[in-house]
């Protein structure tokens, strides 16, 4: 078996050009698809009043510079039929200058909405309170047009604020913004990992249809190497490579664009996710290449299924916006849901190693089968 | 003393029967040779002697114990030289020959040692860091060769070890051959290549459609032509005069025609060279080149089958 995997480690060795190329093609597609202001997504949030006060323009008026929801405005039944019926993820009813969140489950998306449409009520509230401060002062003075005034000085400090951020209010406002964009930045960024990995994993484990091709195969099944040994030192050296890109990807994102982690505690979980989804590709790689006769069959189909199950489970945008029943539940099909639902609810949620059981259950159930498949129809194809 | 034994074994493919009864004894410390041309059964027959393909029929004996029943104590002493290259080509000359080291159980120096033997002994000393598919075709059949090597097989089997290659690597590999089956190495060498065969071969097999046709040592094989000459004309443009009147002439063996080329096959050489020209001038017909030939495997192979080795 070691002289399997001597073998496959010298073939990747040779091939470290291909290898260190895919990731930083990985790295480059963070950088594009989830780098800052580069959400590709945008949630779609109705937005309802009775009255269109002027404190409710401006509110509106904040709100449409956010970048990760879309927000429209719409008549409060409208607001509440689509939140229902799961059109949106939730809606916002805004009434006497407070605001109440329309919504029918607790998610990440809509807590961080929440927290946007508050900082952003009280920031407007805190602004509005110190230009009728200035009208008030004003009006003392002079009789003069009380709210064209108030109006004037409302977007003289809101400029100020912007523009030097040197008030209190206005920083808050902005870290919440931030925040907001950062968990885009970080679920595109664990999606991209796993999508790409998955790709040299399933080439990796491929190369047990190239001994056909090179006719090696023979000379293996004459020599004192087991079928067993053969098998054993491909899945072995695959899985080391493809550990090793997940690994070198989270140091690399984590060094070079920030991307949090989590503390110590939190990356071992990771790790660990990371580690189980390496099994689980795999045995998915095995099963794909009992399904198929020659490693260009091979490279013909697997970016197919990788990038329809990536799509499917989430790796390209959260799951959460999709709305069809079916296409969620197929997603649960797919290893990258699993991974990556484990990976947020640890390094978003702030979850522990409890929240993430079913993940690692599914991942190892997954593993046992396609690992069983493959190995049959391997078997079958001899 | 006898190594390998084949007794009867015999292969098909669906209708194809592409081996059919085949016997013949191997001794130890000889070059045995297996002669026939594409699709002789060749390689088929290497196949079951190496335990990759079991035999419809037949029994193969190795050291007087049958292979069907303990595979490893043959596949533990055999080299095998497949047909087609079998190399990695991204990795080195010298990762290939290590690999295939380390699955025999060569460790740590002694594998070192044994590679840069080999690496000699093939004669790809100064490209041997170099990645195959950067090898010229000759230096990969060499290297084909050095893999089969590297745990110094008792039984080395070669399966045309010489197809495509360029003469100086020919000659080189025939050399090796040489040179191993005089260090006691047992051989099995299989080609079309009749020179090869003859000039390598203590005892020879020649095979056409899965059957044996004759075997013996390469003398035994020619006295079976008796002594006949084969004369050879190539013509510009071959007529019908010419063989009108050719198959006229009494003394006459056999007759083979391949396009412009005729083979003839006599008891009575120094006759038929005389009346051959008489012939040709009556025909009104232009040759290019007039062989004799001297009584070889290639004269055996036409005797018997009416057909060319190679074609
Ligand atoms: N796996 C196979 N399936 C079907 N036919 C085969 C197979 N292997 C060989 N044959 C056929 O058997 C015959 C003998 O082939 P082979 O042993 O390769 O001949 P040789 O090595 O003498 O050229 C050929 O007609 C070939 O087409
Ligand atoms: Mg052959």
């Amino acid at each position: 078996m070691s002289s399997i995997l001597m073998l496959r480690l010298m073939q990747y060795k040779r091939d470290i050009s291909i290898v260190l190329l895919m990731t930083a093609l990985t790295i480059g597609f963070i950088f594009i698809f989830a780098g800052p202001n580069n959400g590709v997504y945008k949630y779609k949030i109705l937005v309802a009043t009775d009255e269109k006060t002027p404190s409710y323009v401006r509110f509106m008026n904040e709100l449409y510079k956010n970048k990760s929801y879309e927000f429209i405005e719409a008549d409060y039944d409208t607001v509440k039929a689509e939140v229902e019926e799961g059109k949106i993820i939730a809606g916002i009813y805004f009434k006497n200058d407070e605001i109440s969140i329309l919504k029918t489950k607790e998610d990440i998306n809509i807590f961080i909405l929440e927290n946007l449409a508050s900082n952003t009520l009280f920031s407007i509230q805190s602004m509005s309170d110190m230009a009728e401060t200035i009208v008030n002062y004003i009006d003392n003075i002079k009789d003069v047009d009380n709210n064209a005034v108030e109006t004037i000085a409302y977007n003289e400090i809101l400029e100020s604020v912007t523009e030097k951020k040197h008030m209190t209010v206005s920083k808050e406002y902005l870290n919440s913004v931030n925040t907001l964009e950062y968990d885009g930045t970080k679920h595109l960024t664990i999606g991209i990992i796993l999508f790409m990995s998955m790709f040299t994993i399933v080439f990796g484990i491929g190369s047990i249809l190239e001994d056909k091709e090179y006719h090696t195969w023979d000379k293996m099944l004459i020599s004192p190497l087991s079928r067993k040994q053969i098998l054993g030192g491909n899945l072995i050296s695959t899985f080391i490579v493809g550990a090793g890109q997940i690994l070198l990807l989270i140091v690399l994102t984590k060094q070079l664009m920030g991307m949090d982690w989590g503390d110590g505690e939190d990356i071992k979980l990771v790790v660990l996710i990371g580690l189980l989804f390496v099994m689980t590709t795999t045995s998915l790689g095995l099963m794909l290449s009992g399904a198929v006769k020659t490693q260009r069959q091979l490279s013909t189909i697997t970016p197919i299924i990788l990038t329809s199950t990536s799509m499917l489970g989430g790796a390209m945008w959260p799951l959460d916006i999709v709305q069809s029943k079916l296409l969620l539940f197929l997603a649960n099909f797919t290893p990258q849901k699993w991974a990556i639902e484990g990976m947020e609810k640890i390094i978003i949620y702030g979850g522990e190693l409890n929240d993430i059981i079913s993940s690692i259950i599914v991942l190892m159930i997954m593993t046992v089968v396609f690992f069983t498949i493959g190995i049959v129809t391997l078997k079958h194809a001899d | 003393m006898v190594l390998l034994d084949i007794k009867g074994i015999s292969k098909s493919f669906k209708e194809l029967k592409a081996v059919d009864d085949l016997s013949f004894t191997i001794d130890e410390g000889e070059i045995f040779g297996l002669l026939g041309p594409n699709g002789a059964g060749k390689s088929t027959t290497i196949s079951m002697i190496a335990s990759l393909l079991p035999p419809d029929d037949g029994d193969i004996i190795y050291k007087n114990e049958s292979i069907m029943t303990k595979p490893n104590k043959l596949q533990k002493e055999l080299g095998l030289v497949p047909q087609d290259i079998a190399l990695y080509p991204t990795l080195s000359g010298y990762d290939n020959l290590k690999f295939w080291g380390h699955v025999y159980g060569i460790r740590g120096k002694e594998l070192k040692n044994r590679i840069e033997e080999i690496t000699e002994l093939i004669g790809l000393s100064d490209r041997i860091k170099d990645r195959v598919d950067k090898y010229s075709g000759g230096m990969k059949r060499r290297l084909n060769i050095g893999a089969a090597l590297i745990h110094k097989p008792r039984l080395l089997i070669m399966d045309e070890p010489t197809v495509g290659i360029d003469p100086q690597s020919r000659n080189h590999i025939l050399n090796t051959v040489k040179m191993l089956n005089k260090e006691g190495m047992t051989i099995i060498y299989t080609s079309h290549y009749m020179e090869e065969v003859e000039e390598l071969c203590d005892r020879i097999c020649i095979l056409d459609k899965g059957k044996v046709l004759a075997s013996g040592t390469k003398l035994e094989l020619i006295k079976l032509i008796n002594g006949r000459e084969r004369i050879d004309v190539q013509f510009e443009l071959l007529n019908s005069k010419f063989m009108e009147e050719i198959k006229k002439l009494f003394y006459i063996g056999e007759i083979t025609v391949l396009d412009n080329r005729v083979s003839i096959i006599s008891e009575n050489a120094e006759n038929l060279l005389g009346d051959l020209i008489q012939i040709i001038k009556n025909s009104n017909t232009r040759i290019l080149s007039i062989d004799v030939q001297k009584p070889s495997l290639e004269t055996v192979f036409l005797h018997l089958t009416g057909r060319a080795l190679r074609d």
